[in-house]
């Protein structure tokens, strides 16, 4: 870039004291907000949360906890690495389970075809993820948003139909049954991991120009592009990133359940899981997906235990409840809450 | 010496309509070039197609000798050209900062505070454009409740945020008051001063664009009608009958 | 070589109904802008609505037809004014989660209602073939493609030669003038979408007695009128009949050129061929709505 120095100094334009008393106003309205949007507060809520978190196996959950708990792990990192691509740059995937399949197979395959054991597989997961995404979303994330998402609604059933048909290579619908990992203790720690970090990466990444150009992505595609962000490059990486996260936990899950078939690893209730969950917690919004993940999966494993088509009829429900209810999801309203009580505080302040 | 920006015969239809007819157009290093003509007359398309917004269907564009027919708008944009659009287009639920900054290159990777200095700079940069503008005291306000004329302002600041050698602006009066146009025209002085910026402006505002430009670019049905400087374009009969008035 | 033509005729039959379907869906993606997830579901529905008129009432489906029609008809009516309305105009993925949870919803009432097992629409003529230049088609089938022609020209007429079908056209160009021009678009999008659903319904009343069904095909379904509908470009019904055509004859090719693995790589099948057009064509065979970000 030609010049990337502040060149523009102090212009004498706008009268200085008039920014100052801006200024001295900040303070009065960052209390008034509400108390969550202090970044402090939510950093020490994070880290008492996340050392309780740490030391809440030491003292001794039962084995069916432990699951619980990781389940709730692993959904964090689900839907927070599904938002990257579907909230934050707009472009819903609606097949986002390839990759979690993907995962599986990955891990699945090595270990019966070149007699890996499991960790040594485990980087492989995202990688192919990685080089699927770029391959499939090159194509498809030139079309616009509908298209897209149907598109990969399409990946997913085409992986699901190879993996069922090519039955020599992927055991077909008999699926393939691994040396089980029996260790709750050590998936509770290993999901934790996956969660924690794919929520600081979110945290992170709202805050940083690649975020930001996402957020403009999906704002106004050919503005974004016209402020010299590459838009292609922006959904590819976001793609790419997500994509990459939910094979990595597709690989743990199948470690974690020792077995793999085209129907539980590309299972459609996944996909509506995620959708369910993100839209609940607040779909674009940074602990939204997290959010959503716990409080539902926390309902449904205290509410309801149930299965098969009822289980289809609740989700399918919900979804709709949902939908026309609480669009925005709880984050999503909770900080609309927030803006108007700073918007009338501040408008308050101005009429004084 | 040869043009900063140059574009040759360059042509765009819809459909039928030619909305640009083999125009040619330059501007030089530093010039501020006045693109007026009828509603209607192809200017928005031309910025479009200089831009790399809209593909033109025949012509070639270059850039401080560099042909960038063909190129995409984002890398048009860090070759040093920008654009703002007739309808502001700002990013509103990015904060006024975050959309300033947002020409910013993302594919650096993240220092995490070690080696901050380009990244302060840029941040600094954007203070100083945006109290320039008048928009300093709404940094942390989400563009989206900003003003018209606001976003307009905040879109000028986009557009010249990344340092570039020629900005192009269509109808940034329009929606601003009549107190901050003259305000405006300052500051766009100051910039172009300070920075070197070449300006074309699209406008309506027969007396700003008169009072600002070095140049007069008369645009009607697609053509260029007439060219020159602003007292000479002013007096010509032809400009006066298709745009002007008496 | 006769077996090709004999291939080729399987192809334009499945390509029929395909058409059928995929009308259905394009009609209301075209009017309103929402994808309907839950499309491949009201198929089945239409298919269970046939099964059951035959098996408990004995009604044979092709008289059970219209009525399955018209209460595909109100079906989709009253789908469309109490939730679809209310996500029509909001962004994209608030129609696509809605109709999502409406196609989980019928999926599971079908498979409490009918269970997992494969169901066909037995009729006196089930097991009767219907031959014609040497070829052989079972009488189901015959029915199906002729049923799915003339109501695709009903559809057809309904559309462009009568006021209801010019008010359609003129809400899926322009909503804000079709609205300025007086016409009521609530109304025309409920319209809209039972009609979309009506050819589904008859769609799967169809495809029912022509060969087995169960509530887990519908993903499929919506999934194979989607790539049709992209193929043809959205809102040209000539390009859509040409495209279900094209996927028709690939699925039958594959099925019986491809040994063993070709009757399970539908979707696939559909879908390497849908990322190849997007990338050569990005506006479907024959040009219609972009669906490219325009970038
Ligand atoms: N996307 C488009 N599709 C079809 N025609 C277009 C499109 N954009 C512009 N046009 C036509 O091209 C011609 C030039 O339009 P343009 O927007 O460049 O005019 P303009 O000089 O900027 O006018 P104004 O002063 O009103 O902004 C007009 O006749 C317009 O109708
Ligand atoms: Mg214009």
């Amino acid at each position: 870039m030609s010049s990337g120095t502040p060149t523009v100094s102090t212009p004498g334009a706008p009268p200085p004291q008039k920014a100052a008393q801006r200024l001295s106003a900040a303070p009065v309205r960052a209390l008034a907000a509400s108390r969550l949007a202090d970044p402090r507060l939510r950093a020490g809520l994070f880290a008492a949360g996340l050392a309780a978190l740490l030391v809440t196996p030491l003292f001794g959950l039962n084995n069916s906890a432990l699951l619980l708990f990781s389940t709730v792990f692993m959904w964090i990192g689900l839907t927070s690495s599904w938002n990257i691509i579907s909230g934050f740059t707009g472009y819903v995937d609606f097949g986002h389970g390839v990759f979690f399949g993907i995962g599986g197979y990955t891990a699945g395959l090595l270990v019966t075809h070149l007699e890996m054991p499991f960790w040594y597989t485990v980087p492989f997961a995202p990688v192919f993820g990685f080089v699927f995404a770029l391959v499939v979303g090159y194509p498809l994330l030139r079309l616009r948003g509908v298209y897209f998402s149907i598109a990969m609604l399409g990946a997913f059933m085409a992986m699901r139909e190879l993996a069922l048909v090519f039955r020599d290579f992927t055991g077909g619908s008999g699926g393939i049954i691994f040396e089980a990992v029996i260790d709750r203790t050590l998936f509770y720690y290993v999901f934790l991991g996956v969660a924690v970090i794919v929520v600081l990466g979110t945290v992170w990444l709202r805050r940083s120009q690649l975020g930001s150009s996402m957020l403009a992505v999906r704002e106004n595609e050919i503005g974004a592009e016209a402020r010299g962000i590459n838009t292609t490059m922006v959904k590819l990486t976001a793609f790419c990133v997500a994509g990459s996260i939910t094979a990595l936990i597709g690989s743990l899950w199948a470690y974690q359940t020792a077995f793999i078939d085209p129907a539980i690893m590309f299972r459609d209730v996944l996909l509506i899981n995620l959708a369910l969950m993100v839209t609940l917690g607040g779909l674009g919004t940074v602990w939204g997906p997290a959010l959503g993940a716990t409080v539902f999966i926390l309902l449904r494993e205290t509410l309801w235990e149930t299965e098969g088509e009822d289980f289809l009829v609740f989700f399918g429900v919900a979804l709709i409840v949902v939908v026309l209810t609480l669009p925005k999801g709880i984050a999503g309203s909770l900080a609309d809450r927030v803006h108007l009580a700073r918007a009338r505080r501040a408008g308050k302040e101005e009429s004084r | 010496m040869t043009a900063l920006l140059t574009a040759e015969r360059v042509t765009c239809r819809f459909g039928g309509l030619v909305a640009l007819d083999a125009v040619d157009f330059h501007v030089d290093a530093g010039e501020i070039v006045g693109l007026i003509g009828p509603n209607g007359s192809g200017k928005s398309t031309l910025l479009s197609c200089l831009s790399a917004g809209r593909r033109a269907d025949d012509g070639r564009i270059r850039l401080d000798g560099k042909d960038i027919t063909g190129r995409r708008p984002s890398t048009v944009a860090r070759l040093g050209l920008t654009r703002t659009f007739q309808d502001a287009r700002v990013f509103g639920e990015l904060t006024v900062t975050e959309n300033a900054l947002l020409s910013r290159d993302w594919t650096r990777l993240p220092s995490f505070g070690l080696l901050r200095s380009p990244e302060r700079a840029a941040r600094e940069r954007a203070a100083g454009l945006l109290d320039l503008v008048g928009l300093g005291g709404m940094a942390r306000e989400k563009a989206g409740s900003l003003s018209g004329g606001q976003q307009r302002l905040l879109e000028l600041v986009m557009a010249i945020m990344p340092g570039p050698k020629v900005v192009m602006l269509d109808e940034a009066t329009s929606g601003v008051n009549p107190a901050l146009i003259a305000e405006l025209s300052e500051h766009l002085r100051l910039l172009h001063r300070e920075e070197n910026v070449a300006f074309v402006i699209v406008e309506h505002n027969v007396g700003f664009v008169f009072g600002m430009a070095d140049r007069i670019v008369v645009l009607q049905q697609g053509r260029v009608l007439a060219e020159g400087p602003p007292d000479e374009v002013k007096s010509n009969q032809e400009v006066i009958d298709a745009y002007l008035g008496a | 070589m006769g077996q090709l033509s004999q291939v080729v005729l399987d192809g334009i039959v499945l390509g029929g109904f395909y058409a059928l379907v995929a009308q259905g869906l394009s009609l209301v993606f075209g009017v309103m802008g929402v994808l309907n997830l839950a499309h491949g579901e009201c198929v089945l529905i239409g298919a269970y609505l046939a099964w059951t008129a035959q098996h408990y009432l004995g009604v044979d489906p092709l008289i059970a037809l219209p009525v399955i029609m018209a209460l595909g008809f109100g079906f989709g009516w009253v789908l469309c004014r109490t939730l679809v309305i209310r996500v029509v105009e909001r962004p994209p993925l608030m129609s696509l989660l809605l109709t999502f949870g409406i196609g989980a919803v019928a999926q599971g009432v079908l498979l409490k209602l009918f269970s997992s097992t494969p169901r066909v629409t037995t009729t006196g003529y089930s097991a009767d073939v219907v031959s014609i230049f040497g070829l052989t088609i079972p009488t189901p089938r015959a029915f199906m493609l002729l049923g799915a022609v003339v109501i695709l020209v009903l559809t057809w007429a309904l559309l462009n030669r009568t006021r209801v079908g010019r008010s359609i056209q003129a809400a899926a160009q322009n909503k804000a003038a079709a609205r300025v021009v007086g016409i009521d678009i609530a109304a025309v999008y409920a319209i809209a979408f039972g009609i979309g659903i009506a050819l589904v319904f008859a769609g799967g009343t169809l495809l029912g007695s022509a060969q087995g069904f169960y509530p887990f095909l519908g993903p499929l379904l919506t999934m194979k009128a989607f790539a049709i509908v992209v193929l043809g470009g959205v809102g040209r019904m000539t390009g859509t009949v040409l495209a279900a055509m094209v996927v028709g004859l690939i699925e039958t090719l594959l099925a019986s050129y491809v040994p063993s693995v070709g009757t399970g790589l539908g979707i696939a099948a559909a879908f390497i061929l849908v990322v190849v057009v997007l990338v050569v064509r990005p506006n479907g065979i024959s040009g219609g709505k972009q669906v490219t970000a325009g970038v």
